[in-house]
């Protein structure tokens, strides 16, 4: 049998299931929804999918007087999704010395793994290696693979984007358990590398570390974040974003991990087993290594909102 | 008109009709009316294949033309291979997926889909037109073409929702889910007559109380026989022994 001709039986096989599928969903809806036609509810699962495909351009792709442009059912299904995009995971109240790094990287980890590659200003480069890494279940801030990359975020990676400047001495050894020694190191540190960070005192060090106010254009209202599922990723994400705040503290207190011996970023306290991504895949059923030959859909879906964006990273030269 | 209560759920799923479908009953779940979400325009035009001689005679002389000789695409010359040949421009499905549905949704194609649903044309032949086309063309591996078939066929039938067709899914079978429904109400209404049955069999040999009986109603000779075989007497719509 030639290619073509098996090309034909195949997909015929598959516009089959895929009939079998829409039948079968039919008849699940009408299970729930009494007394409503299956052509009512093929009609409403065409719309609705219609705007997942596209992401909600179908709201208005049909022209003004169509059904789904005046829709207001299309618009608020795809609040999720743009709830998600809003990545406000931590809001913008935050208090503590903690709560403003957590929410600053939370925010900042919530849009890269909301959007990765959107409106990350001078960060891009970090961001996006830390969306790759997590897309394809490394540790979140492993180096890129291109050859002398560095680690994201570190010193080489950034430069002069950082704005942690509430953070005293003080606050820096109580929340990184840092000696006098280790503190006094790292301000050696950063301060020798010339021209790569803001920070030229003691006092901020939080200054060398991210830059989450810039990186992110964050917003109070609230959405998926605040309800119980993103409330559940959140807290998830929570967890990452301080071993990621810590393993990123670390890592210039140590140096580079390849030479120092040391667990990089996230890596520090097992986030590759926390990170959102890791946990949808294992509820899905899905290897992250393999995670693009899924097609997942939805309105938070991930790989929806990854999007193409991934292959239009820079990966040599920013990492 | 129904009014969300809430925000969306957020839903992901490895099936497009199975989201679809959690967002649909999510949307109902959050006090949308079903007319939100698939609002009625009015009688639908029916997407009929209609018997054409002119058709059938231009398939019989493609499917003549004959077919190629085995081993003919081992004779190409490698420089110049087919666009199917070379590496496809997109192996991201989600990059292919915008860029067949960013091609459907152009003026000129939807016309010429609607057209062609409304003439009869079938969802599933539609797509995988659409599909082996842009396979044809480079565009795509077999692989993503395969995985693609879903949304596309969604994308279209969303086109012809949004047309007021009532379109072929697959061959000829416009009027399946009708008749379905049909079939449906048929058993649920012969179900609740069997029910009904039943409750009335029940009640009636259940109330036989001999000695709650009027004697100025029911004569005494009657009335002796129901006292002697009451638990006997079966309804009058109950199966007769055979």
């Amino acid at each position: 049998m030639g290619l073509f001709k098996k090309l034909k039986k195949a997909f015929k096989k598959v516009t089959g299931a895929v009939k079998k599928v829409v039948k079968k969903v039919v008849k699940g809806v009408k299970k729930v929804v009494k007394k409503i036609g299956s052509s009512k509810i093929l009609k409403a699962l065409a719309i609705a999918a219609a705007v997942v495909v596209t992401g909600g351009a179908a709201l208005t792709a049909f022209g003004g007087t169509g059904a789904l442009a005046s829709s207001q059912f299309g618009s608020w299904m795809m609040s999720a999704s743009q709830s998600v995009l809003g990545g406000t995971a931590f809001g913008t109240g935050a208090t503590s010395t903690i709560g403003k790094l957590a929410q600053g990287a939370g925010n900042f980890l919530a849009k890269t793994a909301a959007k990765p590659f959107g409106a990350v200003g001078g960060a891009l480069g970090s961001t996006a290696r830390v969306g790759a890494n997590i897309l394809t279940g490394q540790s979140a801030f492993a180096a890129g693979p291109a050859a002398g990359s560095p680690v994201p975020f570190s010193g080489a990676a950034l430069t002069g984007q950082r704005d942690m400047s509430n953070f005293t001495d003080a606050e820096l050894k109580k929340e990184f358990n840092l000696t006098d020694e280790e503190l006094g190191y790292f301000k050696e540190d950063i301060l020798a590398q010339e021209g790569s960070v803001i920070a030229k005192d003691a006092s901020s060090f939080a200054e060398t570390v991210v830059d989450p106010s810039k990186g992110v254009a964050s917003s109070p209202k609230p959405g998926f974040w605040q309800s119980g599922a993103g409330k559940f990723v959140a807290d998830v994400g929570t967890g990452v974003v301080k071993s990621v705040a810590t393993g990123a503290a670390m890592q210039y207190i140590e140096g580079d991990p390849e030479q120092r011996g040391s667990m990089s970023g996230a890596a520090y306290e097992g986030a590759e087993f926390m990170d959102p991504l890791k946990v949808y895949a294992a509820q899905q059923g899905i290897n992250t290594d393999s995670i693009y030959e899924h097609m997942m859909y939805g309105n938070a879906d991930p790989s929806t909102v990854y999007g193409n964006e991934l292959y239009r990273q820079q990966t040599i030269g920013v990492a | 008109m129904g009014t969300p209560k809430r925000q969306a759920n957020p839903i992901i799923s490895s099936s497009l009709s199975e989201a679809a479908g959690q967002i649909v009953l999510d949307g109902l779940d959050a006090g949308f009316d079903i007319e939100d979400i698939a609002p009625d325009k009015g009688p639908k035009i029916r997407g009929e294949a209609k018997f054409s001689q002119e058709n059938l005679d231009e398939l019989v002389n493609l499917s003549n033309k004959g077919t190629p000789i085995p081993g003919q695409s081992l004779t190409r010359d490698t420089d110049n291979p087919y666009p199917w040949e070379t590496p496809p421009e997109f192996t991201n499905p989600r990059e292919a997926l915008d860029e067949i549905v960013a091609s459907i949704m152009q003026p000129e194609a939807m016309k010429n889909i609607v057209a062609a649903l409304a003439q009869g044309a079938a969802v599933a032949d539609l797509g995988t037109a659409i599909l082996y086309a842009k396979f044809n063309e480079g565009k795509i591996n077999p692989d993503v073409m395969m995985m693609l078939a879903e949304p596309v066929m969604y994308t279209i039938m969303a086109i012809g929702e949004e047309a007021n067709i009532k379109y072929n899914i697959e061959g000829d079978d416009l009027d399946e889910f009708d008749d379905e429904d049909y079939i449906e109400e048929e058993e649920r209404k012969l179900n609740e007559f069997k029910n009904a049955l039943t409750d009335i069999k029940k009640g009636a040999t259940k109330n036989i109380e001999p000695s709650k009986i009027d004697t100025n109603v029911v004569p005494e000779s009657i009335l002796a026989q129901v006292k002697e075989k009451g638990p006997e007497i079966k309804s009058l719509l109950s199966k007769g022994e055979e």
